[in-house]
């Protein structure tokens, strides 16, 4: 039975037919279709806890602008959801217990006396606030953790990786975890990784004055939740080959792929690369089987639900393939996706002291991207990635600030792969 | 008979912020709340906090607290002595905490003034009206628990100073406010110093005030280090 808010696939290839008698490798482009927001009725309700670093790095406007933000966050909650607020410098204190949002004046009351102080217990402030939220764990609800911090882990644990392996054990254990990283003295090695473990969302506040709306977007991406812990399974027939997943997605221990969870009205695009062997023209082929497998966010943590999608593709002679048409699609999908990448490549090089070559890395993708996809310059989306290429670029060139400039790539990369929420507006 | 003591001799354990077992309590005369509310406020008022939430609530403060109108007038009187209850206590140690969020008597004011029981254990960050929601043990809570007895609670001490504005006592309003500085020992012990505190130049004077610390410390309920 396929439920209300199930997901659909839809797989696109390049064209629509492949040259017969010859091997070839293309791109798929699979499109992950979550129902429409109007389809899904019933919004989850929220079991937060608000993290908030008021170590003495975050004075001034970063700890003004956090306090309005959870203020904010506050006002946007329904009294069936449940807060909890917890402040770290080097020690931790709860600031509000889990509890239903009912006094809203009170809790913001309190939000807005927070200062800022010390150092920067990031490990025990998360932890004390996913205790918050694990103890009011229910079914259906989305359980997360919302981590803000401006500074480096320097009090506890402070390794990136064990803070990254816990983050995904509390996953699995059903509290995600959200980091929001403020200006650009923090790690972004490790929130973005701690956020994709976390199986939440990573955000970095370039001006503190975007606080309100990355929580805003936040808060809205948590109520058009229908899925988490979603997996991409792809097995391919004889003779086919997965090259690659242009996402970049982590692999899990049973090879699936871990996807981001799934919003109403958001699709997910995934581009894999296959080797599909040589068939004759006329035939058509299974070459993969798509797996999807989640849970739905309104059922209880046990259900798991899965969707198979077989891809066939047809083979055809060489000529009539030339006359059909390059679906723009796929091309849009792979020129973003490899944007990302160079995105990657760019912050190697920046972090082995070449400015030039990240320079020549950006410039370069810019130019690709600007002319495969000519054909569709029109589109948001192509518009926003060759903007957002050449203010990378320029930034390099003007030496700004290149510790700003890494966070945005790292930043613009994650959100490129998993194909995050826009900010509001 | 004018005087029927209440006993006061319900348990808390060392994690345990549950109050329940209070509601039906009265405390007759201004002492006994006031020492309730003392043995009480290690569970509700942050520990970096508590050296600036002013002094432990003491007879005075009730009175202060109760002629503003913070503090609700007591249930009846027993001979010469008020008889308070559960809300009183709540009353009392909801300003407490509020105070160590240095938040000014007129907020607070604002924000005790006409709440119910259930709303100051609101504040409180009580669990309310949900039974069962304090068992809720699951893998998630039980792995985070287990993290955090593996984590170092090491503060670095030199990281730990920080100047406290102090809250002008009740009885003294109008005095002048004076920056304490924290400064941590160890884990578990910190030491609050006043802008205008002097140490003694006299070397006796310094040994006399070692073993107070010292005497202070073995006193504190914990079983003296060896």
């Amino acid at each position: 039975m396929t439920r209300k808010t199930s997901p659909n696939i839809e797989v696109i290839t390049e064209r629509p037919l492949f040259i017969g008698g010859k091997e070839q490798s293309t791109n798929l482009l699979v499109r992950i279709v979550p129902p429409t927001v109007d389809a899904v009725t019933k919004r989850p309700s929220l079991n937060l806890s608000l993290v908030l670093d008021r170590s003495g790095s975050m004075e001034g406007e970063k700890i003004v602008r956090a306090r309005e933000a959870a203020c904010y966050c506050i006002d946007q909650l329904m009294p069936s959801d449940r807060v909890s607020v917890v402040v770290f410098d080097d020690v931790v204190d709860v600031l509000l217990q889990s509890q239903p949002v009912e006094n809203r004046e009170a809790t913001k009351e309190r939000i807005s006396h927070i200062q800022a102080r010390n150092s920067t217990a990031l490990h025990q402030g998360w932890v004390t606030g996913g205790i918050q939220v694990s103890k009011e764990m229910t079914d259906g609800a989305v359980n997360r953790v919302l981590l803000l911090t401006d500074g480096l882990a320097n009090v506890g644990v402070t390794n990136v990786d064990t803070l990254v392996s816990q983050a995904g054990e509390l996953a699995a254990r059903g509290v995600s975890t959200s980091t929001i990283g403020v200006g650009s003295s923090f790690n972004e090695d490790l929130l973005i990784p701690m956020a994709e473990a976390g199986r939440g969302n990573a955000w970095h506040v370039e001006k503190p004055s975007d606080m309100e709306r990355i929580f805003a977007t936040e808060l809205e991406g948590l109520i058009e939740q229908i899925a988490h812990t979603v997996s991409l399974g792809l097995t391919p027939a004889d003779g086919v080959r997965v090259q690659d997943v242009l996402n970049d997605f982590e692999v899990t221990h049973t090879g699936r792929y871990k996807l981001p969870n799934l919003r109403a009205g958001s699709p997910l695009e995934v581009v894999i690369s296959v080797k599909v062997p040589a068939r004759p023209a006329g035939e058509r082929y299974k070459v993969l089987d798509v797996r999807l497998a989640w849970n739905p966010q309104d059922a209880p943590s046990s259900d798991r639900e899965i969707l198979s999608h077989p891809v066939t593709i047809e083979y055809a002679g060489a000529e009539e393939v030339e006359r059909t048409a390059l679906d723009g699609r796929v091309t849009k999908a792979v020129q973003l996706l490899m944007a990302a990448r160079a995105r990657q490549e760019a912050i190697r090089q920046l972090d082995s002291g070449d400015i030039l070559a990240a320079r020549a890395i950006l410039g370069g993708t810019a130019q690709l991207v600007a002319q495969a996809c000519a054909p569709y310059m029109a589109d948001d989306r192509v518009k926003e990635e060759v903007r957002m290429l050449g203010e990378l670029e320029a930034e390099l060139f003007n030496l700004g600030d290149p510790k700003m400039t890494r966070k945005k790539m790292s930043y613009q990369s994650y959100d490129l792969s998993r194909q995050s929420k826009p900010l509001k507006k | 008979m004018l005087l029927t003591v209440i006993s006061v001799f319900c348990k808390l354990r060392p994690m345990d912020s549950n109050l329940e077992s209070l509601r039906e309590q009265k405390y007759v005369g201004a002492v006994q709340l006031s020492d309730e509310a003392a043995r009480l406020l290690a569970h509700f008022v942050p520990k970096q906090e508590r050296g600036s939430v002013t002094e432990v609530p003491d007879e005075r403060m009730v009175r202060y607290y109760s002629s503003g109108g913070l503090i609700s007038p007591p249930e009846s009187k027993q001979g010469v002595s008020a008889v308070y209850g559960y809300l009183h206590l709540l009353q009392l140690l909801v300003i407490k905490r509020l105070q160590a969020e240095h938040l000014s008597i007129r907020k607070i004011r604002e924000l005790v003034e006409g709440r119910t029981e259930r709303g100051l254990e609101q504040l409180l960050g009580l669990e309310v009206g949900e039974a069962g929601s304090a068992d809720n043990r699951n893998a998630a809570t039980e792995y985070l628990e287990s993290l955090l007895h593996q984590s170092p609670k090491t503060a670095p001490a030199h990281a730990a100073r920080l100047a406290l504005a102090e809250e002008p006592a009740p009885y003294s309003a109008g005095v002048a406010k004076r920056a304490w500085t924290r400064v941590e020992i160890e884990p578990g012990l910190e030491l609050h110093i006043r802008e205008d505190y002097c140490l003694t130049s006299d070397a006796k004077a310094k040994l006399r005030l070692g073993r107070r610390i010292l005497t202070e410390i073995d006193n504190h309920g914990n079983p003296p280090r060896k």
